[in-house]
């Protein structure tokens, strides 16, 4: 480019450069404003009198779960099927969990046994505190 | 001052009488001698979507994009609106009428080549429109906040989790956070009342003002003298004004008339209000139910990765191939004789996608066929 650039050129590119700075930085800050906030973990507590069989239903963040009582300890898995995220329910008959919406199961550990779901139903923490389970997640 | 003259003062400021003379100019022009019935489809599909804006507007005045009163609010719509009910109905199966107008119209325009050059890209803006549209259905349905809905878009949005590279991303973004919950419902109606309608005038405007601009596609092939001059490849053919819009006409008011008597006959009726179990058997709309189908048959894991993401590859290919379908399909040939090829594949295409659409249907049910009842599990096999 031996020829200088005129005004108008000059003139141009300024606006094309203050046009595409504007778009950008307005597109960020939409995006940031419409990605949603991460949710802290939450805690729940399961009196250890409210524990039946060997089970307890609760939920956590709105995310239903049941917590497995057994000698070695407890667990708790989540009930959101890790497919499509339907809520899985327990066929005590058959002694594994079914998800109804294209009929995943896991087992009573929540390992996937067949169907669709990628991976096991996740678990949250469990810690004993006293007299009653404390879930986190 | 006489009308007249206010007509002139709005030509000296606004040029109105030369823009309205460009699209006179445009719609009397003849078009092709083969153009028919077909050619209405896309009439029909506009006409329902002028009736799901009408009734869209009706309803949001009413509407309230809240979990604790959307159901009510919906309830209120159906019982004391003055002819609610049917407002509500007529929105709930215009989705469907849009849907399959617009996929008839689809395919006719591919069964007759309208989508070759030099029209490639009218087809990729009606493409486009038709997946906004899908995306209304999408974010409508959750809207009324019934139990069905609630489980139906966690689904989605399961599987959108799923799909591959940006899957949790969008579907965080649609969420709203980690439970379907009052973020899911406010962006999903910002989307069905904000963005979609944007998006959608945007490309039915590119989308008709291309139909505008280059007519209706002649029965010869693009590399033919007659495609260049308009006047040479319409000798015989009617105008838009006023032979076909008079067809198109009568198109809208049957399609008009049906909708309204569907819609009359079997009202939308209420469904229980969200925060009940997952229901069973649950599954989507009749023009998702393919895809539902296909899901299904692939296992948990694939080659390491969930079989979820890999499945979703093939359809995802199939609806970008579709939307860029003038770009594959490029023979000058118009004439459905002589495009034996293209037509088998979109035959074998259709066959493909009733065959899961009707699986998808009775999968997981009992279905009775002469007077034998037939227990289908998920795969659609006999139990």
């Amino acid at each position: 480019m031996d020829e200088p650039t005129s005004r108008r050129d000059f003139l141009n590119r300024a606006l094309g450069a203050w046009a595409a700075t504007a778009a950008v930085g307005g597109a960020a800050a939409a995006g940031a404003a419409l990605w949603p906030r991460e949710e802290p973990p939450s805690t729940t507590r399961i009196p250890k009198s409210a524990v039946a069989g060997g089970r307890a239903a609760g939920s956590l963040r709105g995310t239903p779960f049941v917590l497995v009582v057994s000698g070695s300890g407890a667990v708790a898995l989540s009930l959101v099927c890790t497919h499509a995220r339907c809520i899985v329910r327990w066929e005590d008959a058959e002694k594994r969990f079914l998800c109804p919406c294209h009929k995943g199961t896991f087992d009573p550990e929540g390992r996937r046994l067949s169907g669709p779901p990628p991976a096991d139903l996740r678990r949250f923490t469990v810690i004993d505190a006293g007299d009653s389970w404390e879930v986190t997640g | 001052m006489s009308w007249g003259g206010f007509l002139d003062g709005l030509d000296r400021r606004t040029g109105w009488r030369e823009s309205r003379d460009r699209v006179v100019a445009d719609a009397t022009r003849p078009q092709p001698p083969n153009v028919g019935w077909g050619a209405t489809l896309g009439v029909m599909a506009l006409t329902v979507l002028g009736m799901e804006c009408v009734s869209g507007i009706v309803l949001a005045f009413h509407y309230r994009a809240t979990p604790e009163a959307a159901h009510a609010s919906v309830a209120q719509i159906r019982d004391s609106v003055p002819l609610g009910w049917l407002w509500l109905s007529v929105h709930a199966w215009g989705t469907h009428a849009l849907v399959g107008l617009a996929l008839l119209h689809a395919a006719k325009v591919f069964i007759s080549g309208g989508h070759k050059r030099p029209r490639e890209l009218t087809w990729v803006a009606g493409a486009l429109a038709l997946f906004v549209v899908l995306g209304f259905s999408v974010t409508g349905h959750l809207l009324p906040w019934t139990n069905e809905a609630c489980w139906g878009t966690a689904v989605r949005l399961g599987h959108t989790e799923e799909a591959p590279l940006v899957g949790g991303l969008v579907a965080r973004l649609l969420r709203g956070g980690d439970e379907i919950g009052a973020s899911t419902l406010t962006r999903f109606y910002a989307l069905h009342v904000v963005v979609l309608p944007a998006l959608l005038a945007l490309l039915l405007w590119m989308h008709l003002r291309l139909v505008r601009r280059l007519g209706l596609a002649p029965a010869v092939r693009t590399d033919e003298e007659q495609e260049k001059g308009h006047t040479a490849c319409s000798e015989g053919g009617a105008p838009w004004i006023p032979h076909l819009a008079l067809r198109a006409a009568a198109a809208a008011t049957v399609t008009a008339g049906v909708l309204i008597t569907v819609s009359a006959l079997f009202p939308a009726g209420p469904a229980p209000k969200a925060g009940g179990a997952t229901p069973d058997g649950l599954r989507p709309e009749w023009f998702f139910l393919a895809l539902f189908q296909y899901l299904k048959y692939w296992p948990g894991r694939v080659l390491g990765m969930p079989g979820e993401t890999v499945g979703q590859i093939l359809p995802i290919l199939a609806v970008v191939a579709f939307a860029l379908l003038p770009f594959l399909d490029r023979s000058p040939e118009r004439r459905p004789a002589n495009r034996k090829r293209a037509l088998a594949i979109f035959a074998a295409g259709v066959l493909v996608w009733s065959a899961l659409t009707f699986l998808g249907a009775v999968s997981d049910n009992r279905e009775r066929v002469f007077g034998r009842e037939w227990k289908l599990d998920t795969y659609g096999r006999p139990k």
